[in-house]
């Protein structure tokens, strides 16, 4: 299984990406999407008018690749898995991320499987994101920092 | 005949790239040098980014590396910080 990783700076489409998630044989698929949220509530409540994406692509791309790898050993059942991130400018209210898993059955694992790809995504692929809002700009940053089996 | 290379070269993201001000620098060598002494000499060279320079994800050849890996001459290195996609 071939899975499709994708980085770019276009729209993303989820009735196009679950297209690309279906088979003959597929029954199922689960698909998560992150989007840009205009308001925070947890922690700071804030307010954010855009986000801005940066990747390192060539790792960022592998690290995607080694993610789909790691889902097909722990949920082998899962048949096809496409994942893509956003980058450049994304307004607020826009799916940045998607993670989309599909297979025979809803009992053969997607729902972990695309848990565990989007966990993995922050932990491990090489992606940063700057917030804009009314009071300024900051970079995010993650709290996760990879060992040797990363 | 091709010079043999005597450089890596280190690539910078996201806030690091704006506290050392530069995308990427090319840094003299000696071949499979670790880590350590590339994150002390860069420490060196951006002092307003040492900190950061010190403690940071590391990728050389686009795996993460660790203060105790050697690094190849010509190798891609890049520093960044903790990751935020999704």
């Amino acid at each position: 299984m071939q899975p499709v990783i994708e980085i770019t700076y276009d729209a993303v489409d989820l009735n196009q990406i679950l297209d690309r998630v279906t088979r003959k044989t597929t029954g199922a698929a689960c698909i998560f999407t992150g989007m840009v949220r205009g308001q925070t509530r947890r922690n700071l409540p804030h307010e954010t008018t855009y986000l801005e994406y940066e990747a390192y692509i060539p790792m960022a791309q592998g690290k995607m690749q080694q993610i789909a790898d790691e889902i097909i050993v722990r949920w082998p059942e899962v048949e096809c898995i496409v994942m893509v991130q956003r980058i450049g400018k994304l307004e607020a209210g826009v799916p940045s991320v998607v993670i989309a898993c599909a297979a025979a059955h809803r009992d053969a694992g997607i729902f972990e499987a695309a848990r565990y790809g989007i966990d993995r995504l922050k932990e491990i692929v090489p992606i940063w994101k700057k917030e804009v809002s009314p009071d300024g700009e900051y970079w995010v940053e993650g709290d996760y920092l990879p060992t040797k089996e990363d | 005949m091709s010079e043999m290379t005597s450089k890596v070269k280190v690539l910078f993201f996201a806030s690091l790239k704006a506290k050392v001000g530069v995308n990427q620098v090319e840094i003299n060598w000696t071949e499979n040098a670790r880590v350590a002494e590339l994150r002390a000499q860069l420490a060196k060279q951006f002092p307003d980014a040492s900190q950061v320079l010190q403690t940071c994800p590391v990728a050389v050849n686009r795996s993460f590396a660790f203060d105790q890996d050697p690094i190849p001459l010509g190798a891609e290195v890049a520093f960044f910080p903790r990751v935020s996609g999704g």
